[in-house]
């Protein structure tokens, strides 16, 4: 209980420091804010006249010093109210609400197929070590890799919606445009986790237990499903939490590729017209999204294995 | 080594499964109307956007929902609209006469009370259409209604712009709206929903004045990777793109294919330069500047040729009414490289830069991202003027900031794009950039004579008063070359080859109209 309490009291402190640094590279950043602003209000316009500029300086305090906004804004914040968006001048929380359900959808889907496909193509690997097949997984995920994002989403719109005509191009509406944004994050995702999921998995059938399994008799399946693969899943967990982090960086470039709206879309667009409440909102739940999710994971690694229950060395037992 | 293929395979044939099943039941389905789908960089910025607040009307009258009183034609010249007339009675008033039989998209009509309740939004604080900005443009001190088809609006002061501003697609007339129909508007198409940074869906209104729509329905999706669109368009998920990479749209011109449209807009990509201080204070390098720049050969790398025309002032060519026809800026690099010699500008120490007070000229350019062009004219820039002996260095950052280094002494020219004239008034670019104390005025550039005619061209209320106004300003920014242009962009689209009745406007702000159609 304590360590659950240390972990949350350490997620403040993180997320306290992470709102001043945001806040702080956003206030010192060159550049007029109050023109980023009148541009993101009025775009295709230039040349505003300095009253317009005044307003909107007035508008949203952008005179007063850092500290005063920063305690301003975050007094609002530890009331619930994370304030209006200094570009469209709505609610920066009903936003967030009405966005988050297109990113959380596409990143979980691409979560699921990513891993099926990197334990799949994993357990291919790892049948016959050093065998064709093995390579080959080793290349698809090596291309996948080395493949950027951008450009697979292209390929994928050119092959599946251009030339096979199954699927939308872009958008959102059914189940037909999750397709090839899930399908280009769950390659990128499975590509980048396929090598490690390999790793552990053989990993596992080097420990001396395998070997004590195989002489008492017990099945290869069993040995597979019941033992390798319980083993491999503990690191496995940790790179799971990874994943999902890697997933709503990857998730801004497929939103705004696929003509998607979710979080990625809006953090882009609110970093680039410097809308400063909406861009507070996004980066604390992308930290509080990581960080709880990475404490999650520690503590289901903490229940799971002995070691780590005690300290992370291994007991006379373990060995 | 260990059996448990069936895993492997189970989890394929999953996987496989699941695609099909996803393909299948959420495969688009296919409207029985005629409805075109537009592919447009930008999209609504609200779910419900009133076209008077901010620059939602941009989108609205592109969408064919808003109008306004008058509009601009495609030589940019002013035309009736929902008026039929207007007239200028005094310094500050102006009769407008509304046409006949126009009625809103809930079937009441348009009458000049109604129009007067429009524009009284935009003053109305937490009212969806309030604006301040167009109101303080439109500086309206009261508006009469003599009868159901007169108003006579009265300014604060002299406003020779009022009637170009009311050519502003946020000074459309719109009616309250209900929770059925959230936006009441005028135009040939009934605002239908929106979501934001996505799309705007709109359906034929039978009842417009100019005629029921061939569509059925129209829907304009925000896509703003050029790249997609050309590929959505492939697909067929859209009919139209309007911002087609140049690059591509070039190969479909040299290989005779797709359907392609090419319009010149307002928009001008030129340098303001730091007059106020460094080698650009010297109004001979300006000029050598200017006459390093191969303004065709930039088009031609920064957008392969067919996304812009170079400049020859600051107006384009197409905007009739203002530019001044007899005006070039021409590409002679010997002359260039004359002019800084006469001047005493030359290149003493033999590194192949020329020295002013004995310091090699190296200018920092800057621009910004969100246009495409702009990189590669800096950079075509840094070669063209490296040939006629003058240094350069390039970067990419935020346009603010760049107007803030520029003023601070920190850069020496700072590439930008602008609408010339996004309400079709000519005063409105140089006002803005070279007038003394104008608002983007950063270096401090003062002509006297050009702020006299600025000021002389506010207070006349003609065009055919203002034109030679205007022609002489050009000519002093073309001599004196407080801004340097480069060149006018120029929209390019392309059509699945069955788009009917659309044209490319110079303001990019009209596109829906009762003829826009797909042929069967």
């Amino acid at each position: 209980m304590s360590s659950i309490l240390k972990r949350v009291l350490g997620l403040v402190v993180v997320l306290l420091g992470i709102s001043l640094i945001t806040f702080t590279v956003s206030h010192f950043a060159p550049g007029d804010k109050a023109m980023a602003i009148a541009h993101a209000r009025y775009p295709g316009e230039q040349g505003f006249a300095p009253e317009i500029l005044q307003s909107i300086r007035d508008e949203l305090h952008l005179e007063a010093s850092f500290w005063e906004q920063y305690l301003r804004w975050l007094g609002a914040v530890l009331q619930g109210d994370f304030g209006v968006s200094y570009n469209t001048q709505s609610s920066v929380w009903s936003t967030f609400v009405g966005s988050i359900g297109e990113t959380v959808t596409l990143s979980l889907t691409a979560l699921v197929f990513g891993l099926a496909g990197a334990f799949a193509l994993a357990a291919l690997a790892v049948r016959r070590p050093g065998s064709l097949v093995d390579r080959l997984a080793i290349i698809v995920a090596s291309i996948g890799s080395a493949m950027p994002i951008y450009w697979l989403s292209l390929l994928l719109i050119l092959v599946f919606a251009v030339h096979l005509d199954w699927v939308p191009a872009y958008g959102t509406g059914t189940l037909a445009h999750l397709v090839l944004p899930t399908l280009a994050l769950a390659f990128w995702l499975m590509a980048s986790q396929t090598r490690l999921l390999r790793s552990f998995i053989l990993d596992a059938y080097d420990q001396p237990f395998i070997e004590t399994l195989r002489l008492r008799g017990i099945s290869e399946a069993e040995i597979f499903f019941r033992h390798v693969l319980r083993h491999a899943m503990l690191p496995a967990l940790t790179m799971i939490g990874l994943d999902f982090a890697l997933l709503l960086e990857g998730a801004v470039i497929v939103e705004i590729l696929f003509a998607r709206s979710g979080l990625g879309a809006l953090l882009a667009t609110s970093v680039l017209s410097r809308d400063l409440p909406m861009v507070m909102l996004l980066v604390m739940f992308f930290a509080t999204t990581y960080v709880v999710i990475n404490t999650l994971i520690d503590i289901v690694q903490m229940a799971s294995d002995p070691r780590q229950r005690q300290g992370g060395q291994p007991t006379e037992k373990s060995i | 080594m260990v059996k448990y293929s069936h895993f492997v395979r189970g989890l394929t044939v999953a996987g496989v499964a699941a695609a099909s099943f996803l393909a299948v039941v959420g495969a688009p389905a296919h409207a029985e109307d005629k409805q075109m789908v537009v592919a447009a960089p930008f999209g609504p910025t609200t779910d419900t956007p009133d076209p008077r607040a901010r620059q939602n009307g941009w989108l609205s009258n592109r969408a064919g929902v808003s109008e306004t009183l008058i509009g601009l034609g495609y030589d940019m010249s002013m035309h009736p609209r929902l008026a039929v007339s207007y007239e200028n009675l005094s310094e500050t008033q102006w009769k407008i006469t509304l046409r006949d039989g126009v009625v809103f998209h809930d079937g009441t009509p348009v009458t000049a009370m109604a129009v007067k309740e429009s524009f009284s939004k935009l003053d109305e604080e937490g009212h969806a259409g309030h604006n301040p900005r167009l109101s303080k443009l439109l500086d309206i001190q009261s508006i009469d209604t003599p009868d159901d088809h007169t108003l006579i609006f009265t300014t604060n002061a002299p406003n020779s712009a009022f009637l170009w501003s009311l050519t502003e697609p946020s000074a459309a007339v719109m009616k309250d709206g209900t929770e059925e129909m959230p936006l009441v508007g005028t135009g040939p198409f009934i605002f239908e929903m929106a979501e934001t940074d996505k799309t705007y869906v709109t359906r034929a209104f039978a009842d417009y004045w100019g005629g029921a729509p061939k569509l059925d329905r129209l829907v304009i999706d925000a896509i703003s990777d050029p790249s997609v669109a050309a590929l959505a368009l492939q697909s067929g998920d859209v009919d139209l793109v309007t911002n087609y990479p140049e690059p591509d749209f070039a190969k479909l011109k040299d290989a005779g294919e797709g359907q392609l449209f090419l319009g010149a807009t307002t928009r001008l990509f030129f340098y303001q330069p730091r007059v106020n201080g460094g080698p650009l204070a010297n109004p001979v390098v300006r000029q050598a500047v200017s006459l390093g720049l191969d303004r065709e050969t930039i088009v031609a790398a920064a957008l392969a040729g067919v996304g812009g025309d170079a400049a020859n002032t600051i107006f384009p060519a197409n905007m009739t009414s203002w530019v001044n026809p007899d005006l070039s800026l021409s590409y002679d690099p010997a002359k260039a490289q004359a002019l800084l010699d006469e001047a005493g500008i030359t290149d003493t120490d033999g590194n192949g830069i020329r020295e002013i007070d004995g310091q090699d000229i190296v200018l920092k350019l800057r621009s910004y991202e969100g246009r495409a062009a702009l990189r590669p004219t800096l950079e075509m820039t840094q070669v063209l003027l490296q040939q006629i002996g003058i240094s350069v260095e390039i970067a990419m950052g935020e346009f603010g900031a760049n107007n803030e280094a520029l003023a601070a002494g920190e850069i020496d020219m700072h590439l930008q794009a602008w609408g010339t004239a996004p309400q079709g008034d000519p005063d409105y670019f140089p006002s803005s950039l070279v007038a003394t104390g104008g608002s983007s005025n950063v270096v401090g550039y003062s002509n006297p004579e050009l702020d006299a005619l600025l000021e002389e061209g506010r207070r006349l209320f003609t065009t055919e008063e203002r034109q030679p106004i205007y022609a002489k300003v050009q000519a002093i920014i073309n001599e004196d070359l407080p801004v340097i242009p480069v060149f006018h962009k120029t929209q390019v689209s392309v059509g699945n080859g069955k788009v009917v009745g659309y044209e490319i406007h110079p303001a990019e702000t009209y596109f829906a109209s009762p003829e826009l159609d797909l042929a069967d």
